[in-house]
């Protein structure tokens, strides 16, 4: 069975989290009515217990108006401190499920589990074991979760049958079963583009995954259009995102002979810009940073670095990038190694500030695709930049690394 | 050189050139003050080579003379002396400049006066007049736009050009960091130039700006081909003009809206620093939700937490989810003076124009969104 599964992703999202803790801690208020906020006035609900729930109370309400509604609701004041206690034992219990861990907020996160089945066992068998984990480290907290093949339908599903729930989406199953769904559970539609969907008569997913694609995207906007059309159809290509900074990765050479012409350092340069840019492609990160390290003669190392804005996955960008921090060395004896690296990685889903004028490495980057792929498919040095050609290649070994 | 100096005189001289002279530079004279004694006074000068200082202050001179002294610690000394009035002598042919206060004697080592670059010195040459309010909100609304990134050499200066508007001809400073755009226009008389533009670079901006707010008056502008220069009584700054292209900025500007919001500038303000208090440091990545009778200002991140805050406001328009940095955001309201304050927004990827709630002077900022997820 779980051949078919291309990957694995779970979702795992703790019931009714802050409220949780507090009857976990306090046996008196389990199974009552409660709410989770600031006892004013102004404040909001951040929590509602299952048994407040019924009473039409849920988070962000004003607490005016969730005690009007359950007037015997207990309200608890909020204790950050000790969820984010349990919070940490709680990611525990998925790091020890997967080196692949995307926290969301304090009570849940992304599994990456491809490839996990061989310990854990099949997708709804791992979705069991994570629970009865939770339970057992926490004293009790019980934990929703969802698994399937994509990001988006492992959080669905996760809500799905809340609380306590375990819902396993298969990979064939995923149109099938989003069909029904109200296009609000959609990523990204809240009242708003639900209403807007719902005047086009797109009231269930199914209906955005059977509408005319070019339809969809006249009404909806290129964007818009293509987003929600490839949700409803189950593709949504967004990775598990394990850590956000503090990464970079490089390439250097030690080199045969000491140099000091800066022509050959820039060819260096030249070709460790393209394997990085290569790796950080494969990887799906962006560089924000490119750093560039020279180790003189007598084992003097420099570094010099500067921002990338926009960040960049194209060696051709890091390169023109480093070229011009090579003024920035001193010149006094010749270099025996050259490196470079990007740094300040992060991920192409993160915030990314957008550019008042147009333009960009677009181009440059579509042929670098394709000789990404040309060497996939062919070999290395089935293709190279026409500046690289008729030129030898590396002297010393190459010291691709990433930290 | 001989001359006697009031300390606070020789205090506020050298306070205006701590920022100019250059420190790091290979060549040790710009971190000097160059202090030349006539009959007239004190001329006292300093540059980087970017941007420059003449200054004219009065003394009771001696004999004439000429040397440069290192700008720091001739400052430091200045502040410390324990006397109202400081005692300055030169002997002749020597470059060692002895100075008495009281009971302290200092001795120290200048470099030859000869050496000292050439700076523009302030004339009595027509110019442009700009009035001190004009000049001071054309640096105050635009500086922090501009550009740091030395790889963009384009975006390290304000352009500068004039304008004809339906009540007159404005002085308009631009800026923009490529994410960002700051625009502002100010009455001034004299003659700029038909179809002139330049390129002011940031530094000059900052120090002339410190020299704003240490005197009253006008100020008459020079606009050479190399150089601008700004005059005001007995003082004169020059900045070197920036090399590079400037963006067509106009084309940037939003002509149209999709949502009109109109927001107390105070209140934007103050929730948009409570709720960055739990945005990422490094870009301070906010989300506004706009509907209808508000603004909700969102910030989250999942290590450890997140805020929002409703703003009322008056929204014409549909509802829209927009990222922005909240800096860049708060900078353009502090930059802005009306209590109310106008946001036109296109869609969630289109630059967002921000304007007086009056609409009447000549200023706007426009700032690019955040794609956020």
């Amino acid at each position: 069975m779980s051949e078919r599964w291309p990957r694995i992703v779970l979702h795992a999202d703790m019931d009714a989290f802050y409220a949780a803790v507090e009857q976990l801690d306090d046996p008196s208020l389990r199974g009552k009515p409660l709410l989770v906020g600031p006892n004013s006035g102004r404040g909001v609900v951040l929590t509602a217990s299952y048994a407040a729930r019924p009473f039409g109370v849920g988070s962000a309400m004003p607490m005016s108006k969730a005690k009007r509604l359950c007037p015997q609701a207990i309200v608890v004041p909020p204790r950050f401190d000790r969820y984010s206690e349990i919070s940490k034992q709680v990611m525990s219990v998925f790091g020890d499920f997967s080196p692949d861990v995307e926290p969301l907020s304090l009570d849940e996160a992304f599994l990456e589990m491809s490839g996990a089945e061989r310990i854990f066992g099949g997708p709804l068998e791992m979705g069991r074991k994570l629970k009865e984990a939770v339970k057992e480290a926490t004293g009790g907290l019980t934990v929703s979760v969802g698994v399937s093949a994509t990001k988006y339908v492992a959080k669905v599903a996760s809500d799905f049958r809340k609380p306590d729930g375990l819902t396993v989406v298969h990979p064939d199953e995923v149109k099938d079963w989003l069909a029904p769904l109200s296009v609000r559970a959609l990523w990204g539609v809240g009242p708003k583009t639900g209403e807007r969907l719902a005047a086009l008569g797109l009231d269930k997913i199914g209906d955005v995954a059977a509408a005319d694609f070019d339809w969809l995207k006249r009404v909806l906007g290129d964007n818009g259009g293509t987003h929600l059309y490839r949700l409803a159809n189950g593709q949504d290509a967004r990775r598990v995102q394990r850590s956000r900074r503090m990464r970079s990765i490089g390439s250097e050479r030690t080199l045969a002979e000491d140099v000091s012409d800066r022509a050959v350092i820039q060819e260096h340069l030249r070709s460790s810009a393209a394997s990085i840019g290569r790796r950080l492609r494969r990887k799906s990160w962006l560089a924000r940073g490119v750093r560039v390290k020279l180790k003189t003669a007598s084992f003097q190392l420099m570094t010099r670095q500067r921002v990338l804005d926009p960040p960049t996955d194209v060696g051709d960008q890091l390169y023109k990038a480093a070229v011009p921090l090579l003024d920035a060395f001193e010149y006094t004896e010749p270099f025996r190694l050259v490196g470079l690296a990007a740094y300040d990685l992060v991920r192409p889903d993160d915030p990314l500030q957008l550019d008042l004028f147009a333009g960009g490495p677009t181009k440059k980057r579509k042929a670098e695709e394709t000789m990404d792929s040309i060497r996939e498919r062919f070999g290395k040095d089935a293709v190279q930049r026409a500046e690289n050609l008729g030129k030898g290649s590396w002297e010393g070994p190459n010291l691709d690394y990433q930290e | 050189m001989e001359f006697v100096i009031a300390k606070d005189e020789l205090i506020r001289a050298l306070a205006r050139v701590q920022g100019i002279v250059e420190k790091r530079s290979t060549n040790p004279i710009i971190a000097n003050v160059l202090l030349e004694v006539g009959e007239d006074g004190m001329k006292v000068a300093a540059t980087d080579t970017e941007v420059s200082f003449v200054g004219r202050y009065a003394c009771e001179a001696a004999r004439p003379g000429r040397l440069t002294l290192g700008a720091r610690q001739l400052y430091d000394i200045a502040r410390l002396v324990p006397t109202d009035t400081v005692s300055f002598n030169l002997p002749e042919g020597s470059l060692q400049m002895e100075i008495t206060s009281g009971k302290s004697f200092f001795k120290i080592l200048g470099l030859s006066a000869d050496e000292f670059p050439a700076v523009p010195e302030p004339g009595e040459e027509a110019g442009v007049l700009l009035p001190m309010a004009s000049i001071r909100e054309l640096i105050d609304k635009t500086l922090f736009s501009i550009s740091s990134d030395d790889t963009r050499t384009g975006l390290n200066g304000a352009y500068v050009e004039a304008k004809e508007l339906e009540d007159g001809t404005v002085m308009r400073f631009v800026a923009t960091d490529g994410h960002r755009l700051s625009l502002c226009g100010r009455p001034f008389t004299g003659s700029f130039g038909e179809g002139r533009s330049l390129l002011l670079p940031k530094k000059g901006l900052a120090e002339l700006r410190k020299l704003i707010d240490d005197g009253d008056g006008d100020w008459t502008a020079n606009f050479g081909d190399t150089q601008a220069s700004f005059r005001r009584g007995s003082i004169c700054f020059s900045m070197r003009l920036l090399e590079g292209d400037f963006p067509d900025y106009e084309q940037v500007v939003p002509s149209s809206w999709q949502r009109r919001v109109m927001v107390q500038r105070d209140a934007m303000i103050a929730a948009l620093r409570r709720v960055s208090i739990l945005a990422s440091e490094k870009s301070h990545p906010v989300r506004f939700a706009i509907i209808n009778g508000g603004v909700t200002v969102t910030a989250r991140q999942p290590e450890t937490g997140e805020a929002h805050e409703e703003v009322e406001a008056q929204v014409e328009g549909t509802d829209l989810e927009i990222g922005f940095n909240a800096r860049y955001f708060r900078d353009a309201l502090a930059a802005l003076s009306t209590d109310v304050v106008m946001l036109e927004i296109g869609d969630s990827l289109s630059p967002c124009l921000i304007k007086p709630g009056d609409g009447n002077s000549d200023e706007l900022f426009v700032i690019m969104p955040m794609r956020l997820e």
